[in-house]
């Protein structure tokens, strides 16, 4: 149950009574969505927030008093539409709702635009956050601010936005309202002397948080007479509408059966409906500027309506994109494989269909010795190549192998050509090459003192430089380094994690090329290389990774009628090596009684055991194995 | 061919690696197992067809012989009586070599027994202390030769692969064996099936799990002095003296229906490439209340891929027209496909022109890997 509580008063009487300004909810009343609002009485913000402080609930909350959710609509949180975003807890596809808030007699119009809420999304982040004029802060007040959150907020405060500090969970035990309040204004530098208190939970400090909304944030600016320019914020596939997208209009106005053109992409359409989301798609005559809304015009794929990208009218041959826009680089890459040879067409299927909703994704086909026939996905970051794998065997039923990670390197050789190379397994022998590249990011990690050493460690063995330091409260430390990505994307997150109790957050950009002496391990099995399981090492660690990989494989690897030999190789040179002895017998005792189905179910169940064992020469694999090599550090 | 299989599920100790179904006590309620029996095999000739009478009798448990001559001749005559002119084949008893006796086997001669099964085990002091066998080395010789001298065919069951086992003492157990009058011998390698005192044996340091490197190199060394001395391997665990075949263990292999009474016996029917299974209920005071426990059947592909592995147990192999006919659900590319990757990594051998499918040479010894690959319905690759 919502409880109500007085914004002015805080008493929990009626909000139909006494002096509360926040209206009863109406729902004799026209859509809301089809009240043209005028420019200064529009409100366009988002939320930002890390994971688990409370942004989707929160969203719900300000639907619910704006009368746009009912208690029906409660169970689900509105805005996170996919399951598995609702199951983790996080939001990947940004979304944008518009309310009706009436205050001091006047009606306005809040946009909420949400923003995807983790590291890999950052530029979709940005686009989004273009398209507001402030931004809500939600701060755990039990947990304080997160890494993740910062680097939005700097993103925010980069685009100017009016930020609006928000400490929700305050009906927590552990709520720590005056070193939240504290750290705000140390690690963000945003007088927080004036944070809201709210519990999205029980509903406290909600309307607090719409009067702000109307007081705070500044009305959007723009010429509604001139010449039409929008912001693509979002864009997914529908299967029955084509691609919808989230756009935020600047100047001018847009309407149903108007010739556009996209910019980036430089391809026209005729717009065949506009509207907004109130929280259902409403149809309305125009959006113009200063509002944000939905766009239909018979797109065919999310790729050709890129986030970031500018909607201009057809025949305006002179417009100019608005700033900002970039094409999205898959960082992470990654073969995927059907467990059942026969499952790649269903694959491919899955693949296309995911790809019309998530312009991000890249794939081609791969085939593999081991493996057979897959494709090679490029994915943003580790937690967007989850979420695919984990829709792939869920939405489409697929059991997949997924490769070890890689990120691109570019091998440099030495008549002067170079080349990109995402995939171990493609990587030149030592020597067929000059110098190889790697890309490296910036990583921020905040994490309290106690865990400092160890992350430093960490960083340390993953061949990070420590570029900075910083106490952010007297408690609370920012370390920055730089990191080869192919260090973090192999399980970097996990260890960073668990070393630190899940208190270190990490926030990252992604920086230069970097030159570095990596060479290709590979695994042999009984003499054949084991291509799915070729991963790039620095020389320093290729031992050692080879060693452990052997182990590992060791242990995978069931007993064959012969020995088995592992080894790990550079080129020619083995730098590791171990072997599977022999199984000498595998025959059980006779059958008493003639008690044939016991028997059998025994063997049968050693069988279940070994399922979908994959042929490397005459050894069989399990299909364990192949992600086995991801738990290697 | 039709067999009976009678359970008696009696035991003076248990030994601490088997779990069949046994009661321990000296002295067995003869005439109650006896009243049960008999229940049985009316409650299943109400419901299902039961033969008047089969070729081979089987007598096994628990431990027949604890049953005493008396007890066992009773046992035969009830047999004989039920259905009449049984066991003209073959008829089997399985006897404790601490129970033999030259009367003993002069009474089983005199009831219709043809065949004695005797659970040495091992001709090792050290090794019967291990299994937890109360007999002698000399007890073990000596029924056998008893046995053979009463005119009854003799197979010895022998356990490898306990600890302390000598390989070079292999080929003299085995000659005593033969020399003593055995021309048949059952040889397995001791397995300790879970929820067995071994287990606990093993955890408190009185034992050890069996090492199946060294159970294989014993298999592997019984199977080549056997064969050296004329002795014809023709089923995993089973090797014969010129002619001597158990000819009811047989029937599991060869598709043919047999019927099991008793605790936990089980039964086989085979019709139009289907296989029914019963199972009876497992202890002896459950199996007075109510005896029949589980019926299982397989059809198509399933029933085609239980006999096909059941086939194979025969080392001489399956004769591909018999298969066929028996399962006439499955074709020849059927079987050639399901068996293919076990023929392509050489484990099965395709003989006589293609009308014999069989185990290759030396490959019995990973019976259950071809087994795990035609039971599962999946190639691997």
């Amino acid at each position: 149950m919502l409880s109500w509580v007085c914004g002015r008063c805080r008493a929990g009487h009626s909000p139909s009574r006494g002096h509360t300004r926040v209206p009863p909810i109406d729902m004799n009343k026209p859509s809301q969505a089809s009240v043209r609002t005028p420019q200064q009485n529009i409100r366009s913000f988002c939320i930002i927030a890390h994971i688990d402080h409370g942004k989707s609930t929160l969203a719900d909350r300000l639907m619910e008093a704006t009368g746009l959710l009912g208690e029906r609509d409660k169970t689900a949180q509105y805005l996170d539409r996919m399951d598995i975003e609702r199951e983790r807890g996080i939001t990947i596809k940004a979304q944008a709702v518009r309310m009706r808030y009436d205050y001091d007699g006047e009606t306005y119009e809040l946009n909420l635009i949400d923003t995807p809420g983790h590291v890999d999304f950052g530029y979709e982040v940005s686009r989004s956050l273009s398209a507001c004029e402030g931004a809500l802060l939600v701060v755990d007040a039990a947990q304080g601010v997160e890494a993740q959150t910062l680097a939005n907020v700097y993103m925010a405060l980069d685009a100017d936005l009016e930020i609006i500090p928000v400490i929700n969970k305050i009906d927590l035990p552990g709520a720590e309202i005056d070193r939240v309040k504290e750290e705000i204004e140390e690690m963000v530098g945003l007088d927080a002397s004036s944070a809201i208190l709210c519990s999205a939970k029980t509903g406290v400090g909600i309307p607090d948080v719409l009067e702000a909304i109307v007081a705070l944030i500044p009305a959007p600016k723009g010429n509604v007479e001139a010449p039409l320019k929008a912001l693509i914020t979002d864009s997914w596939w529908d299967a029955y509408k084509g691609v919808i997208s989230i756009i935020r209009v600047f100047e001018g106005s847009i309407r149903a059966r108007e010739k556009v053109r996209f910019l980036a992409t430089d391809k026209t359409y005729e717009v065949l409906d506009v509207g907004a989301y109130a929280p259902e798609a409403t149809s309305l005559p125009e959006i113009a500027a200063g509002h944000v809304g939905y766009l239909i015009c018979n797109v065919k794929e999310v790729a050709d309506s890129k986030v970031g990208d500018t909607i201009a009218i057809a025949s305006d041959e002179t417009a100019e994109a608005l700033p900002g826009f970039q094409e999205v680089q898959p960082m992470v890459f990654a073969g995927v494989f059907t467990s059942d040879n026969g499952d790649y067409p269903v694959l491919r299927d899955a693949l296309t269909k995911l790809s019309l909703n998530d312009a991000s994704l890249t794939w081609e086909p791969e085939s593999s010795s081991a493996l057979g026939f897959g494709f090679r996905l490029g994915f943003l970051g580790l937690l967007h190549m989850e979420i695919i794998q984990e829709r792939l065997e869920r939405e489409y039923n697929l059991d997949i192998i997924t490769t070890a990670p890689s990120v691109k390197y570019r091998v440099f050789y030495k008549d002067g050509t170079d080349e990109i190379i995402d995939n171990p397994a493609k990587m030149p022998d030592p020597g067929g090459f000059d110098y190889i590249e790697e890309p490296m990011i910036l990583s921020r990690i905040q994490v309290p003192e106690e865990f400092l050493g160890a992350i430093m460690k960490l960083c340390q063995e993953r061949r990070g430089i420590q570029t900075d330091l910083k106490y952010m409260t007297s408690t609370r430390t920012q370390v920055t380094y730089e990191l080869p990505l192919a260090e973090v994307v192999f399980g970097f997150y996990d260890q960073l994690k668990s070393i630190s109790r899940g208190y270190a957050s990490l926030d990252y950009d992604v920086a230069e090329y970097r030159r570095a002496d990596l060479v290709r391990l590979d695994l042999l099995v009984n003499g054949e290389r084991v291509d799915a399981l070729s991963l790039i090492t620095h020389r320093q660690n290729a031992f050692n990774r080879g060693r452990d990989l052997c182990v590992k494989m060791k242990e995978e690897i069931p007993q064959q009628q012969f020995e088995v030999a592992i080894q790990a190789a550079i080129g020619s040179k083995i730098v590791a090596r171990t072997n599977v002895k022999a199984l000498r017998k595998n025959v059980l005792a006779k059958c008493y009684g003639g008690d044939i189905s016991r028997k059998r179910k025994l063997i049968e169940k050693q069988k279940r055991g070994k399922r979908r064992l994959k042929a490397v020469g005459n050894v069989e694999i399990p299909q364990g194995a192949f992600h086995a090599i991801l738990k290697i550090d | 061919m039709e067999g009976l299989y009678v359970h008696v599920p009696f035991c003076a100790r248990a030994c601490p690696y088997c779990n069949f179904d046994f009661e321990v006590g000296r002295n067995p309620d003869v005439s109650g197992f006896l009243a049960g029996l008999k229940r049985e095999v009316q409650l299943r000739r109400e419901c299902e067809l039961l033969p008047q009478s089969f070729q081979t009798v089987y007598i096994g448990g628990g431990t027949p012989s604890l049953l005493g001559a008396a007890g066992l001749a009773r046992l035969c005559d009830w047999i004989s009586a039920m259905f009449p002119g049984s066991g003209a084949v073959e008829w089997t008893v399985e006897i404790n070599p601490e129970h033999a006796t030259p009367a003993l086997f002069a009474s089983l001669r005199a009831h219709g027994v043809s065949r004695v099964s005797l659970g040495v085990q091992t001709l090792h002091p050290h090794g019967l202390v291990e299994l937890g066998r109360v007999h002698s080395v000399l007890q073990a010789r000596n029924a056998i030769a008893e046995a053979a001298k009463a005119g009854l065919r003799v197979s010895a069951d022998l356990i490898l692969g306990y600890r302390g086992q000598l390989q070079a003492a292999l080929g003299d157990d085995i000659d005593a064996l033969t020399q003593s009058g055995a021309t048949h011998l059952s040889i397995y390698a001791l397995t300790v099936e879970p929820e067995t005192p071994w287990v606990k044996l093993v955890r408190r340091g009185m034992r050890e799990m069996p090492d199946e490197e060294c159970q294989a190199a014993l298999l592997r060394h019984a199977h080549d002095y056997l064969e050296s001395q004329g002795f014809t391997h023709y089923e995993v665990a089973s090797y014969g003296a010129g002619d001597h075949r158990a000819r009811h263990n047989q029937l599991y292999w060869t598709w043919c229906n047999y019927t099991g009474i008793g605790p936990s016996a089980h039964s086989a029917t085979y019709e139009n490439g289907v296989v029914t299974r019963r199972g009876n209920t497992r202890g002896l005071a459950a199996w007075l209340r109510e005896p029949l426990a589980q019926v299982e059947r397989l059809a198509g592909e399933d029933a085609a891929r239980e006999g096909l592995w059941l086939g194979l147990r025969q080392l001489d192999g399956i004769d591909v027209a018999r298969f066929l006919t028996t399962f006439a659900q499955v074709d020849r590319a059927w079987l050639e496909r399901v068996t293919r990757r076990q023929v392509d990594i050489g484990n099965l051998a395709w003989c006589v022109e293609r009308s014999v499918l069989k185990v290759a040479k030396g490959r019995w010894l990973w019976h259950d890997t071809i087994a795990e690959d035609v039971l599962a319905g999946e190639v691997a690759g």
